[in-house]
């Protein structure tokens, strides 16, 4: 049975392009995070930033009001979001009723989560991306194709194409010509005449504070920071599991994902926002609103085991070292969250119906789990929402069945056996699924206990 | 009284790989131990339990627990993936269970063959025939990273064959994982022929590994492309250096 997913990985595949982007793009980032930990911090910061998350969702409920209180009392607007849906209306709606026109946004996985931008469009609301990336993929009309570099499966001269039919007046040169510096350049002229005129900036959170109403937001471009202090109005979105409960577990797991992700001991902005402009303060919005997002999250925190999705801090490590996302790339996946993070919570999110067929690409050979800062046993959730997709899928239920039948005492396995070595002297039936691309060994003539035993009369 | 072992044979060994089942018993018995079978040989449950298929795993594992419990000597087993799932996971699955306390004592008496047998490998005198082909080693995922036994692989792998360098992406899997190669089977090809061409880079025709899944994998995507690589169980290049391969 082809379905979509696995149609997408094939075209995948099938582009050495592609193919050749994520390698080295993978390849870099891998290294870079492993020059970025001494082996020995990693791993008692790991303890530390696991059992932090841990403690997060052991609390949620409580920590979550406490930040509301704080937000409030600071002067934030806290909006509840049960859903994509909700979130989307309260932003629409606040950007409505202050006759917004334009909005930058700097980069936010939860705001694609949800389709911000295009439900902030359909009310003619234009809505431009900031970080370059994020700019890249909008300018092409795609989506990120990695949750912490959106464009990484662009290489330079892919990029200097798009920037060279679509940015015609800023980029005066033909595409073969431009460097990366030149590149850059030319997005940042664009954005920086859109931060000036821009009415409200949309931004996600990386961690936010229970204890003091703070908002933390890490990036590298300086647009996070024009995004959520140049408009008049900042409006936060962030999923309800990144609240963490004070100031004093922010510097472990802010060492855990900067240097998870992108292999820098920090970023070059890392953004504090605890309120709106004050009295006597010169800049700043004068709104700031956060829209604290479930979209099936407290359902996760609900499951015993998979609450543990709860605990993921976005860096992007696990897809990083995937052997699949290396090969097949963030877009295959067709959900906001590609490789194995997005494996697991898209699935929880979209439903099992819509995304279980990502959980058919894991080996399960562990590098997700192996890289992961917060010990989050990624094949495990991955094990046991197959095991809650396997309802759905009733054939592979009853070939369950059967193999049992087979394994279950000395009887049935000597059946089975025998079964086999029948099969030893014809072709054997092997899925074209396997046999397309591999041969298949013939079962043995003679099963390892019968030579055994035989071996054992003979020396006897 | 002399030392003794349960040999567990995994289901691929007992069907498809006897041969290397077969070795496994004369190196065993080369040094020293008496080997013990089970009362009849299964399958650890792994494809299942890997699939979801929880139940019929737990019941499979359940029977394995049943076969192989009973013995108080070491359990070896010669594929690393099998012994992951013996050595970690059915603790897991049994956890609050009637038996989850066999399940744990299961788990300690379980060893993976090459790491069990590391120090007697290395009394050998090295492998210093001339003219021995170079041969890659492909430490598996599960010895890697679940078992931590790939320097055990590595030694024993450089004592008994002209070994080569590391492959290239050595720690990246090589495809197989169980019914994934089957579920994405476009993926696992890819998978496969990355580890393949990586293998030969080193300059080897032939390989080692301590992981049967991995091999059948391997030597089935090798053999279908005319590559010119083979893969070889660790154990058999062992028995081999003692005159004692089931295959001549």
């Amino acid at each position: 049975m082809q379905n979509e997913f696995r149609i997408h990985t094939v075209e995948a595949l099938d582009d050495p392009q592609l193919r050749q982007n994520f390698r080295g793009a993978m390849d870099f980032l891998r290294d870079k995070r492993t020059h970025a930990f001494s082996d020995t911090e990693l791993e008692s910061l790991r303890i530390e930033g696991a059992n932090i998350r841990r403690h997060v969702i052991a609390h949620l409920p409580d920590l979550l009001e406490e930040l509301e209180r704080k937000c409030l009392s600071n002067g934030i607007h806290v909006h509840w979001a049960e859903d994509g849906e909700q979130a989307c209306k309260i932003i629409s709606d606040i950007a409505r009723s202050e006759h917004v026109q334009s909005l930058v946004k700097g980069k936010s996985m939860a705001s694609e989560e949800i389709e911000l931008n295009a439900h902030l469009e359909s009310f003619g609301m234009e809505c431009l991306e900031t970080d370059m990336g994020e700019y890249i993929v909008q300018l092409d009309n795609e989506k990120p194709s990695h949750i912490i570099m959106p464009a990484i499966h662009k290489n330079k001269e892919q990029i200097a194409q798009l920037f060279a039919d679509k940015l015609k007046e800023d980029f005066g040169k033909p595409a073969a010509e431009a460097n990366v510096d030149e590149l850059i350049g030319v997005g940042r002229k664009v954005l920086r005449k859109k931060f000036q005129n821009a009415d409200m900036g949309i931004s996600g959170v990386n961690f936010a504070i229970a204890e003091t109403g703070t908002l933390c937001l890490v990036e590298n471009e300086g647009n996070g920071r024009m995004s959520t202090g140049v408009p008049n109005i900042h409006v936060a979105l962030m999923g309800i599991e990144k609240v963490i409960p004070s100031f004093r577990e922010l510097p472990p797991l802010m060492k855990l994902l900067t240097r998870s992700a992108t292999g820098q001991i920090m970023t070059t902005y890392m953004n504090m926002i605890s309120a709106p402009r004050k009295e006597n303060e010169l800049d700043g919005p004068e709104q700031v609103h956060l829209v604290l997002l479930d979209n099936k999250r407290s359902s996760m925190h609900n499951d015993k085991l998979l609450q543990e999705t709860l605990a993921c801090i976005r860096c992007g490590a696990c897809m990083n070292h995937c052997p699949v996302y290396t090969r097949i790339g963030g877009h295959a996946y067709g959900s906001t969250y590609p490789g194995p993070i997005g494996q697991v919570l898209s699935p929880q999110i979209e439903g099992l119906n819509n995304k279980g067929d990502l959980l058919d690409a894991c080996s399960l050979n562990g590098a997700c789990g192996e890289a992961c800062p917060v010990n989050i046993d990624l094949p495990l959730l991955i094990r046991d929402l197959r095991a809650k997709q396997l309802g759905q899928k009733p054939v592979q239920a009853i070939t369950w069945k059967l193999w049992r039948s087979f394994y279950r005492s000395k009887r049935t396995q000597a059946l089975l056996s025998a079964l086999l070595k029948g099969l030893s002297f014809m072709p054997f039936p092997t899925p074209s699924a396997w046999s397309k691309t591999r041969v298949f060994p013939k079962p043995a003539a003679h099963s390892f206990s019968e030579l055994a035993r035989k071996q054992d009369a003979g020396d006897k | 009284m002399s030392k003794q072992v349960l040999f567990f044979s995994t289901c691929i060994v007992e069907h498809l790989y006897p041969n290397i089942g077969m070795d496994a018993l004369a190196v065993l018995k080369h040094f020293g131990y008496q080997v013990q079978l089970p009362k009849y040989q299964s399958c650890c449950g792994q494809p299942a339990y890997n699939s979801g298929a929880k139940t019929e795993a737990l019941s499979v594992a359940r029977a394995t627990i049943d076969t192989l419990a009973n013995s108080s000597v070491p359990i070896v087993v010669p594929s690393a993936s099998c012994a992951d799932m013996l050595i970690h996971h059915y603790p897991k699955l049994f956890a609050n269970t009637d038996y989850q306390e066999k399940a744990e004592r299961l788990a300690r008496s379980t060893f993976e063959l090459i790491s069990f047998l590391s120090s007697d490998i290395q009394s050998l005198p090295s492998n210093t025939e001339k003219g021995l082909e170079p041969t890659a080693l492909h430490i598996s995922c599960s010895a890697r990273r679940a078992l931590n036994c790939a320097e055990h692989w590595q030694r024993a792998s450089e004592h008994s064959s002209n070994s080569t360098d590391e492959p290239r992406y050595a720690e990246e899997c090589c495809g197989f994982g169980g019914t994934f190669a089957v579920k994405a089977p476009e993926i696992s090809s890819v998978m496969a022929r990355d580890k393949c061409e990586q293998l030969m880079n080193t300059g080897a025709q032939s390989f080692l590994t301590g992981d049967c899944g991995c091999m059948m994998h391997l030597n089935g995507y090798a053999k279908k492309q005319a590559y010119k690589l083979q893969g070889e169980h660790l154990i058999t290049r062992v028995a081999k250096q003692l005159g004692l391969a089931y295959a001549k």
